[in-house]
């Protein structure tokens, strides 16, 4: 059974949690790292060598010495009940704190630092430091600005702001090849939806969708997280934004006020908000690789959902199937 | 040379949680004379001070830290403390985080903390290319914390009326000196055929520890070894230790008694076996017989066989006294560290354990606090025994000096997690079971702990809005706009004071824009203006820039005729601020030349009338922004008034027309 990639934040666990069979329940194989860790993210399968089961990298936040570290889950883990069974197999000191990570089919490894700053990395033979694009994002004053989003699309890599800029950059160059001037508020979770276009979100719960080609600084459309909760109106952040893998019209995203909300591109006037919300923010929430129906989110308080769409259920809502409660901080 | 008037004095005061500053100073001496009173500056160099902990940088100890934290939720979360049935031989280990609340109780919690610390240390021994003697202290201490956790759990958490103390002691010297059990492995495998396993010098130690140490059945087959095992006296030997009663460490009153039939009758054997004199061929295996019979010439192998005053208690009780009740261990403690000379030189944590004998818990919590690291170790056994109820019943008064001193507790430490940037949420999460104490500190701690970025702001939110904390929530929010006000980052600093219901701050920013846009006619929010909702009521200056926004859009959309209603309404309704008015009318100006149609005569005679009052309200009695204003019309005044004019008759003949 392939693992499923479970991204956890604000974590002093590393840990990773299969679906048992159905999906009901998870087994966590689980190891304390002792770190706070910001972002995890599993390596791709056709990078890895034979002999690795399950490669993944965390990287850690607000800590004395920052790291950015690679694990391998042990192969024997699945067939037993608990212990370490997670092995570190390098660790880079990082001077900042990271604040987001993608790694590309080829096997590099982006890094957002919270100085604004933007590192690549290359994952095998050893991880290690390739190139790092400096103050990418920058303020003007006391408060720093991080670099808060990254993807990245064959050799393109796109980096978004607490600035409001939209860079591109280019695997192979030093330098940016475009900036965008995207919002007047920060930017915080970007997705490539295609291969010249890209969704952002910033901290006002608008998803705005860009064409690279353009010139002009305009999105060529903008969805709407806000909504009316009671008498107030509710702006929550767009933490995370994601394109279905094969369904180029669906778009998730995970917002700060707990909701995890699918868009059906075609008609994006009606998105489907799922039903049990997290208590938290949403800080990740992703399609899952291989079960095409399922959605994966978590939350700063804790939980992590798996979400079966195929289940029968109301036309606009799905409740979670299988729920991991943890403690973290 | 003449003898400075100054001198050099450090000087240190508080700043921000939990640190200080510090620097030197030169001030006047008392006899000075000059009455020069201000201190000059000595050196330019401010130091930081802040407390530390192993907590914040030791990787070992943050698993701790964080395992513990959870359990310690728990038990305040699910009041395990009343859940009396269950399982108490279930030792939890990683699984009390999964494990329905409802099947577990304090003795799990206990006994989890103890794994915790256990794996604490052995994680600090692993890693060892940290610094040795450091790492060889801190091992030490939680080492010791696991053996005073150990104890107190048995003396005080794992005890009801059917539960026997001796086997549970016997359980707790095993689990940690364990060097007889080595001894005799080592023995063991030392074998060869060459020599007798008895001439090795480490035999007979070995299975003297293994006596005192009540394991008798190893005791037995180490003896089983002997070449000469069949001689009367090691084999009446292991008979006797063979045919040894062993207490259950559970089971009551019957068990008890049934164990002291058997415990006579056998003593009487030994004692048979003694007067017999079986023993005298071997001075080991009588020594080792009159060990067994509780004779008190035993008395000095035990004590010379002992490391420590506890091993010799326990040793002690287990043949003098084997169903010797809880109550009476504090006397047999005092005389065993009376026997070890212990009195002057009492260790720490020799003094926990007496107390833990004693029952003298507040001495337990006292000397905790003083010995073991940062808090964590007092906190936690305060929380169990007042959660066993055990603290209050020492006092004799209610519950209140037992409370107040959890709360305290958890307040020292929950702020000394709080001052540092890698386990603060942790602290927080402390100090949310301290009552109204805490939630205060945690108010302040949210307010002044200050944030680097919008993100480390957004994490302030949250915790300050997962407690309610509105104030927090409102001081965090206007800090960071004014932060961005002052980078003239226009849109973040709107967003932010709106987040945190500052109207006035609003307000600014909203007037700022506007006197932005007044002057370059551009502004760069236009995308956080639309779907602020609820969000603008606050302020009338917002009102004005949403509605002008949307204003804007309609018309660039080519929605005319709904724009220019929503034109209409801005200029005359009052609520334009002086200097803008002026971007109103050169607006209706364009507007009306390229689309008059959209206009009726009534509404621009209004137009007309606001440009009217506007010249005299300057001329006459004006404020500088309504002067301005003016001023900045002066050049397109006149174009402005010719178009209105024009678009004046215009309408009038449509609207003629119409009749």
């Amino acid at each position: 059974m392939m693992l499923s990639e479970v991204e956890r934040l604000n974590l002093n666990n590393v840990s990773s949690r299969m679906p048992q069979h159905g999906g009901k329940s998870w087994k966590k194989i689980g190891f304390h790292s002792g770190k706070k860790t910001s972002k995890v993210r599993f390596v791709p399968s056709k990078t890895k060598h034979d002999n690795d089961v399950g490669v993944f990298l965390s990287a850690t936040y607000e800590e004395e010495k920052n790291e950015l570290c690679m694990w391998s889950v042990d192969p024997m883990a699945q067939f037993e009940e608990s212990g370490e069974k997670l092995n570190l197999k390098c660790s880079l000191n990082c001077e900042f704190d990271c604040v987001d990570m993608k790694i590309s089919d080829s096997g590099r490894v982006f890094l957002c630092w919270s100085d604004g700053s933007c590192g690549m990395f290359t994952v095998y033979p050893t991880l290690q430091p390739s190139f790092t694009w400096q103050n990418l994002h920058r303020s003007g004053g006391q408060l720093h600005c991080a670099c808060r989003g990254v993807d990245v699309m064959g050799e393109d890599v796109v980096t978004v702001g607490d600035d409001g800029k939209l860079i591109l950059l280019n695997s192979y160059n030093q330098t940016p090849v475009k900036s965008i001037d995207a919002s007047s508020v920060g930017l915080t979770s970007v997705c490539f939806s295609k291969h010249n276009e890209v969704v952002t979100g910033n901290s006002r719960g608008q998803i705005a969708f860009w064409d690279l080609r353009n010139e002009g600084g305009k999105p060529t459309g903008v969805l709407c997280l806000s909504r009316l909760r009671g008498e107030k109106t509710v702006h929550p952040t767009a933490n995370s934004l994601e394109k279905h893998p094969t369904r180029t019209h669906l778009l998730l995203s995970g917002g700060s006020d707990g909701c995890v909300t699918l868009w059906d591109l075609r008609n994006a006037k009606f998105p489907v908000e799922f039903e049990r919300t997290h208590t938290g923010p949403v800080l990740e929430a992703h399609f899952h690789p291989e079960m095409q129906e399922c959605i994966v989110s978590c939350s700063s308080s804790g939980d992590a959902f798996l979400w079966d769409c195929s289940l029968p259920s109301t036309p606009s809502t799905f409740n979670p199937v299988a729920n991991g409660m943890n403690y973290f901080f | 040379m003449m003898p400075s008037v100054m001198r050099e004095r450090t000087v240190a005061r508080f700043c921000g949680l939990g640190r200080l500053t510090s620097h030197k100073t030169r001030v006047p001496r008392p006899d000075d004379d000059t009455r020069s009173s201000s201190a000059l500056p000595g050196s330019d160099r401010v130091t930081y001070i802040r407390e530390d902990s192993i907590f914040f940088n030791h990787q070992a100890a943050r698993t701790l830290l964080n395992n513990s934290y959870v359990v310690f939720s728990i038990l305040q979360k699910h009041k395990l403390a009343k859940n009396r049935n269950a399982d108490t031989n279930f030792d939890p280990g990683y699984e009390i985080f999964d494990v329905d609340p409802a099947d577990l109780s304090l003795v799990h919690v206990s006994r989890a903390y103890r794994r915790f610390l256990r794996d604490c240390t052995a994680e600090l021994l692993k890693n060892k290319d940290t610094n040795k003697m450091e790492t060889l202290y801190l091992s030490s201490i939680f080492f010791s914390l696991e053996l005073i956790f150990h104890l107190a759990e048995i003396l005080n958490l794992d005890h009801s009326q059917n539960s026997h103390m001796v086997p549970k002691l016997q359980e707790w010297i095993q689990y940690y000196f364990n060097e007889s059990s080595d001894l005799a492995d080592s023995v063991i495998k030392s074998r060869d055929d060459k020599s007798p396993v008895e001439c090795n010098p480490d035999f007979w130690p070995a299975v003297t520890g293994l006596i005192m140490t009540a394991q008798c059945k190893e005791a037995r087959r180490l003896l089983g070894l002997h070449s000469k095992k069949e001689t009367p006296a090691i084999r009446t030997l292991r008979q006797l230790l063979h045919s040894k009663p062993e207490l259950q460490s559970s089971g009551g009153a019957s068990v008890a008694i049934n164990f002291s039939v058997q415990w006579e009758a056998w003593l009487k054997e030994v004692r048979n076996q003694l007067i017999s004199g079986v023993f005298s061929t071997n001075q080991h295996c009588l020594e080792l017989a009159e060990l067994l019979a509780g004779d008190n010439k035993a008395e000095k192998l035990v004590y010379e066989n002992s490391e420590t005053w506890y091993k010799f208690l326990v040793t002690y009780v287990s043949y003098w006294k084997p169903t010797v009740e809880s109550f009476r261990l504090g006397e047999i403690a005092r005389k065993s560290m009376e026997r070890f000379g212990m009195d002057s030189q009492m260790k720490a944590v020799d003094k926990i354990l007496l107390a833990l004998f004693e029952s003298d818990l507040y001495q337990v919590i006292e000397s905790l606090q003083e010995f073991a690291e940062s808090g964590w170790a007092s906190l936690h056994m305060t929380d169990l025994l007042y959660h066993a109820g055990l603290l209050s019943n020492v006092v004799g008064q209610d519950n209140k000096i037992a409370e107040n001193l959890r709360t305290d507790l958890i307040i020292q430490f929950g702020t000394l997690l709080a001052a540092n940037d890698c386990v603060w949420r942790t602290g927080l999460s402390y100090l949310d079971f301290a009552g109204s104490q805490g939630v205060g500190h945690i108010d302040l701690i949210l307010q002044s702990r200050g944030q680097k970025s919008a993100k480390d702001a957004e994490i302030l939110l949250y915790e300050a809005g997962k407690r309610n904390l509105v104030k927090a929530e409102r001081t965090i929010c206007s800090v960071v706009s004014r932060q961005y006000l002052m980078e003239k980052r226009l849109g973040s600093a709107l967003m932010w004071a709106i987040k945190g219901d500052n109207h006035s701050l609003a307000s600014s920013v909203a007037e700022l824009v506007l006197r932005e846009m007044a002057v370059n006619d551009e502004y760069s929010i236009s995308d956080v203006l639309p779907d602020l909702g609820t969000s603008i009521i606050s302020s009338g200056h917002l009102v004005f820039l949403v509605k002008y926004n949307e204003y804007l859009t309609k018309y660039h959309d080519g929605n005319k005729k709904e724009a220019v209603t929503i034109l209409i309404d801005l200029i005359t309704s009052g609520l334009a601020p002086p200097y803008f008015i002026p971007v109103l009318l050169k607006k209706s100006a364009q507007a009306a030349k390229e689309a008059v149609k959209v206009f009726n005569s009534t509404d621009l005679s209004n137009i007309l009338g606001v440009l009217e009052e506007l010249v005299v309200t300057a001329h006459i009695n004006g404020t500088k922004d309504a002067k301005s204003a003016v001023a900045s019309l002066e050049s397109s005044e006149r174009e402005i008034r010719e178009v209105l004019a024009q678009s004046i008759c215009q309408a009038e003949i449509a609207e003629l027309a119409k009749v």
